[in-house]
């Protein structure tokens, strides 16, 4: 380890640290905030939150289990010549166009929106694992197969690894399209509770509004700066050569 | 004289649009056990891609390849021109990937890799990342990678030609000296005339496209070898004129 890295460990174990803590410490606050200065009760507040966030990480879990599946199985050969024109019209489908249907079948329930989130994030980290594994250097498969790397091996020494850009660039993608679709989904269907309901219910009010898509877009910064941005760089230097 | 690989009548081509593009063209070729076998030939005159067939990995072309009766996937090994460790493990994970299906038990695969990392001088860098090291220390771990499943043959394609002089000529050294000691069957690609002549049983030089083997020149200059001998110089300049452009 040479000198500048020792530098930026430091950096990272002092400051940054303390400024992780104030980026996650700010939605909350800013939350807190909000309940007292507009008289909303924190539990409504925190209750919508909740029941979006939890609409959104059920999706996003079954989105890139799916999507990854598929660009493993469908990456290069054959299945990539025929699959990956199939999955590109599939992701063209205008997804609102299921949305009364889905309403239909499964009613204004966490299975409708979570159906139609899925819809949304699947693509974008599909094919942003189908772009990782493709420019995986052929050296490495060569590599693999030479000493003979084969089933779990496989899995976690090798596929694991090589698609992770692509599943963390995918993700960021994909969530920031989720949650617009997410509060999209809930004002349309008409859901009792989430984000989408709390901006419907205060529609009328335009100082809650902004302040609440303030706070929302707190939170997503909080997000991506603590988790997702720290995992890209991070899953960027460990393919570095 | 037992025989690790034979070659008959082995052809390729490549498709470029509706047409083949000759690449090898009716080479046999029979490499003896523990020898040290290397190809040379103008560039682009297919030396790898015969390697890569040799190896295994190259599955498509026409005529027979044939393995001694204990050769299997498991004992043959290869090194790589630009080394392809995998960047996201470490010194001492390369090393072990080819023992992870050989060995289900983690203290057999842990002394396996000590034993290579003295070997190769690399016990200081065991939890450093490919990236940290410099290209003379990655090849040591490709060596030591390809060197750790025990192979009774090893291919290696231009295993050298990436790293500086004085680290090369090191490296040959020490993989000579391992050689020795061990005593597989070593198959070599090179285009560096000098490299061959200092390391091979015998040379077998390839003619431009499509190659065929155009000669096979035994190097009986005694071992270790003096690179500045008269003898050295002639051997050399025997290969070097051998070789079409």
């Amino acid at each position: 380890m040479n000198h500048h890295d020792r530098n930026s460990k430091i950096y990272l174990t002092r400051v940054h640290r303390l400024v992780t803590i104030g980026v996650v410490a700010l939605p909350f606050f800013f939350l807190l905030m909000f309940s007292r200065v507009f008289g909303i009760p924190q539990g409504i507040l925190l209750n919508d939150l909740g029941v979006s966030a939890f609409r959104i990480g059920v999706a996003y879990v079954i989105a890139a289990v799916l999507a990854w599946v598929c660009a493993v199985l469908f990456y290069r050969g054959k299945a990539s010549t025929i699959g990956l024109p199939v999955f590109d019209v599939l992701q063209s489908f205008p997804t609102f166009a299921l949305l009364p249907l889905s309403t239909y079948v499964w009613g204004v329930s966490h299975r409708t929106i979570i159906f139609f989130l899925v819809l949304t994030i699947i693509w974008p980290i599909f094919f942003s694992i189908i772009s990782s594994l493709k420019l995986v250097k052929h050296e490495w498969h060569e590599a693999a197969s030479v000493f003979g790397l084969s089933g779990n091996n496989y899995f976690v020494k090798f596929l694991l690894p090589v698609s992770l850009p692509g599943l963390i660039t995918g993700s960021i993608i994909g969530l920031g399209e989720g949650w617009e679709a997410l509060i999209a989904t809930e004002i349309v269907v008409g859901s009792p509770s989430g984000l989408g309901s709390f901006f419907q219910t205060y529609s009328h009010n335009l100082t809650v509004t902004m302040f609440g898509i303030l706070g929302f877009l707190l939170l997503v910064f909080s997000i991506n700066k603590v988790i997702w941005l720290a995992l890209l760089d991070w899953s960027h230097r460990t393919m570095e050569e | 004289m037992k025989k690790a690989l034979v070659l008959n009548n082995i052809s390729k081509g490549f498709s470029v649009g509706p047409r083949s593009l000759p690449v090898l063209k009716d080479i046999d070729l029979e490499i003896d056990e523990g020898e040290f076998f290397v190809l040379v030939g103008p560039s682009g005159s297919g030396k790898s891609t015969l390697l890569r067939i040799m190896s295994g990995l190259e599955n498509s072309f026409t005529g027979t390849r044939t393995y001694g009766a204990t050769y299997t996937h498991d004992t043959m090994s290869f090194v790589f021109q630009q080394f392809a460790l995998l960047p996201w493990l470490t010194v001492y994970q390369n090393i072990e990937l080819g023992l992870l299906s050989r060995y289900s038990d983690k203290e057999a695969r842990k002394e396996i890799v000590m034993r290579e990392l003295k070997q190769f001088g690399l016990e200081k860098f065991r939890a450093s990342h490919p990236r940290e090291l410099s290209g003379g220390m990655r090849q040591r771990v490709g060596l030591a990678r390809a060197m750790a499943i025990e192979p009774k043959i090893i291919f290696m394609d231009e295993p050298f030609s990436e790293l500086d002089s004085f680290t090369a000529e090191e490296l040959r050294k020490d993989l000579l000296s391992i050689w020795e000691q061990r005593k597989q069957t070593i198959i070599m690609v090179t285009h560096i005339v000098e490299e061959a002549v200092e390391l091979a049983d015998r040379i077998g030089v390839l003619t431009p496209r499509p190659a065929r083997i155009e000669k096979i020149i035994c190097n009986t200059l005694r071992r270790p070898r003096k690179m500045r001998s008269t003898e050295f110089y002639r051997l050399e300049d025997a290969v070097k004129d051998t070789i079409r452009p």
